[in-house]
């Protein structure tokens, strides 16, 4: 029996298999060097990278919960010129696909950005961070407005032939529809979802958040039906692929996805729970299409029986 | 193909040979894990799975970051000395042996290299990377002396092994059940006021405002001196940039990739 076909495409870049690894759980790519061959994974996300250098937040910056951690991390980075210039010859020669996540605080730090990741032959795909405030609108999230996640859509795809995926946030609720249609008018190749959820952990006994920005944002196994619903719902309602991100720890729960509607997903918490989780993933997501007498994942993609 | 970052960091199944009770909610804990063993050096730790291999529950989630006490490369062991505090230290105790547990290491950059005397200062479970470093250095000429703190004699522990690796091992306790009556860090203060050290180099692992103590006493004395700090953590590898700790220049470094072995001078105790 040939062993299927697990490839997924998107906008000319194809992935080997439809595991990859989400961001700010991977670093740049070389730091699991022994702990995870990278060159079996569909793709890497990389840190948010932003246009200049950020220290981060003050700690404690992670607090473990039940099934899950929250955290604020504050968006550390080295920016995207140190990460060209220092990561990106890390990666030379590794086989796999590099999409470099991104965000600013202003629409037009996207577009600069896009650019900036338009010109390093090494970077394959962005993935835009709309769960960030703009600052010209009061701090609000891009990423719960649809007009002004349209906009960071737009400027992006006039700076970048390469394919843009938009990394949806679940703090938009229910109008995350709204935002993936909107993203999808101005060009995105392709959403994925979900971000972090906002969230919160106290220490009685000091009285104090465990978080020293009292809010974090809650990833893990603890947010996984919600994502998988999320994935459901926007599946419904756009025609361009989605990568499902949300507590992602094993390839059942990749399967889950793919018939959600995913046609990827991406791992970011197991990751550091079990560094070898995504390289696992993906045979373990080959035999599933096998037994379920399929050719390829693509079959599979939004294949949930309803009746 | 692999990428290139030389540092012999692995994930590797290791398998309890050992696991002693020393009371007070103190472990030993001794594991058979010959590639960790071979590439460990003092001051470095690891991470470890504390579920039962075969427990697919995601509580607790992630793994728990350990100091390690000993290594024994030709053996292929590594041990662990750990309190029973929170949820994920409870479930060690009934790990038996045979049985196996994943880790991650050797993690983190472990005590400098150093010339001259040594003086040790740690405080309860803080211990186990001086002992580390007592035992990596014995038997090379310097003397080595320890101060060695905790609220209460009962959680002092392996004081023997101190001894055998020739260390002049010093006692503090808060309730004053053995050695000096008050910390380690003013035992060391009133050793100090008594006699001069030249050259010699000053470690130090514990509890946050011990550290701090340690910190200015060493520098008001001008002392060379480094901290072994600790942070909660996910990755352990840099990456999650979970254990942020600020430094006295205004920037954040990351106990477990940058550290997490500092010099006391870089660190904001503030």
């Amino acid at each position: 029996m040939r062993s299927p076909d697990l490839s997924f495409e998107l906008a000319g870049v194809t992935f080997k298999n439809p595991v990859l690894t989400a961001s700010g759980c991977f670093g740049y790519g070389a730091e699991q060097d022994g702990l995870c061959d990278i060159s079996r994974l569909g793709g890497i996300c990389t840190k948010g990278l932003s246009l200049a250098p950020r220290p981060g937040n003050p700690p404690p910056r992670i607090r473990e919960t039940v099934a899950g951690m929250l955290n604020s991390i504050g968006l550390e980075n080295i920016g995207i010129d140190a990460f060209i210039e220092e990561k990106v010859p890390l990666l030379t020669g590794v086989d796999t696909v590099v999409v470099a996540n991104l965000f600013g605080v202003a629409v037009e730090d996207y577009a600069r950005l896009c650019a900036r990741a338009d010109d390093c032959g090494r970077i394959d795909a962005v993935e835009l961070n709309i769960s960030c405030p703009n600052v010209h609108e009061g701090g609000v999230e891009f990423g719960v407005d649809p007009v002004m996640a349209a906009k960071v859509t737009a400027a992006a795809r006039r700076s970048t032939s390469k394919p843009v995926i938009v990394k949806l946030s679940p703090n938009a609720g229910d109008r995350i529809v709204s935002v993936a249609r909107a993203v999808e008018e101005e060009g995105a190749d392709a959403v994925s979802l979900i971000n972090t959820i906002s969230g919160m952990a106290v220490d009685v006994r000091s009285r104090r958040p465990w978080i020293a920005k009292t809010y974090g944002g809650l990833s893990g196994p603890a947010i996984r039906p919600i994502a998988l619903r999320m994935v459901h719902l926007v599946a419904g309602s756009v025609k361009m692929p989605l990568i499902g991100i949300g507590g992602i720890s094993t390839w059942e729960d990749a399967a889950a996805f793919v018939l959600a509607g995913a046609s990827a997903v991406q791992v970011g918490t197991a990751c550091f729970v079990d560094p070898s989780a995504p390289e696992r993933m993906a045979s373990g997501l080959a035999e599933w299409v096998a037994e379920q007498g399929a050719s390829s994942v693509s079959e599979l993609v939004g294949a949930l029986r309803s009746e | 193909m692999q990428i290139k970052e030389e540092n012999g960091k692995c994930l590797e199944v290791a398998t309890v040979l050992e696991q002693v009770d020393l009371g007070s909610g103190y472990y030993l804990l001794i594991l058979r894990s010959p590639r960790i063993a071979a590439a460990t050096h003092a001051g470095q730790f690891l991470l470890m799975s504390v579920r039962r291999s075969d427990d697919a529950s995601s509580d607790p989630l992630l793994r728990r970051p350990f100091s390690i006490l000993g290594c024994g490369p030709a053996r292929g062991t590594l041990e662990l000395l750990y309190r029973v505090v929170g949820t994920g230290t409870r479930l060690m105790p009934r790990l038996e042996v045979g049985e196996e547990v994943s880790l991650v290491g050797p993690l983190g950059n472990g005590w400098p290299g150093t010339e001259g005397d040594v003086v040790l200062v740690a405080g309860g479970v803080g211990m186990p990377p001086l002992l580390y470093l007592a035992e990596e250095l014995s038997g090379d000429g310097r003397a080595m002396t320890l101060f060695y703190g905790a609220c209460s004699v009962s959680h002092l522990h392996l004081l023997d092994r101190f001894e055998q690796a020739g260390v002049d091992v010093r006692l503090a306790t808060d309730d004053g059940s053995a050695g000096h009556h008050g910390s380690c860090v003013h035992a060391l203060e009133k050793w100090l006021d008594k006699r001069g050290v030249q050259g010699a180099s000053f470690f130090g692992c514990g509890p946050h405002g011990m550290l701090a103590a340690f910190a200015k006493l060493t520098e008001q004395r001008g002392l060379r001196a480094f901290v072994s700090l600790e942070a909660p953590m996910a990755c352990g590898i840099g990456v999650c940039r979970g254990c942020a700790v600020p430094m006295r220049d205004g920037t954040y470094r990351m106990v477990c990739s940058d550290g997490p072995i500092f010099t006391t001078d870089e660190v904001s105790f503030e």
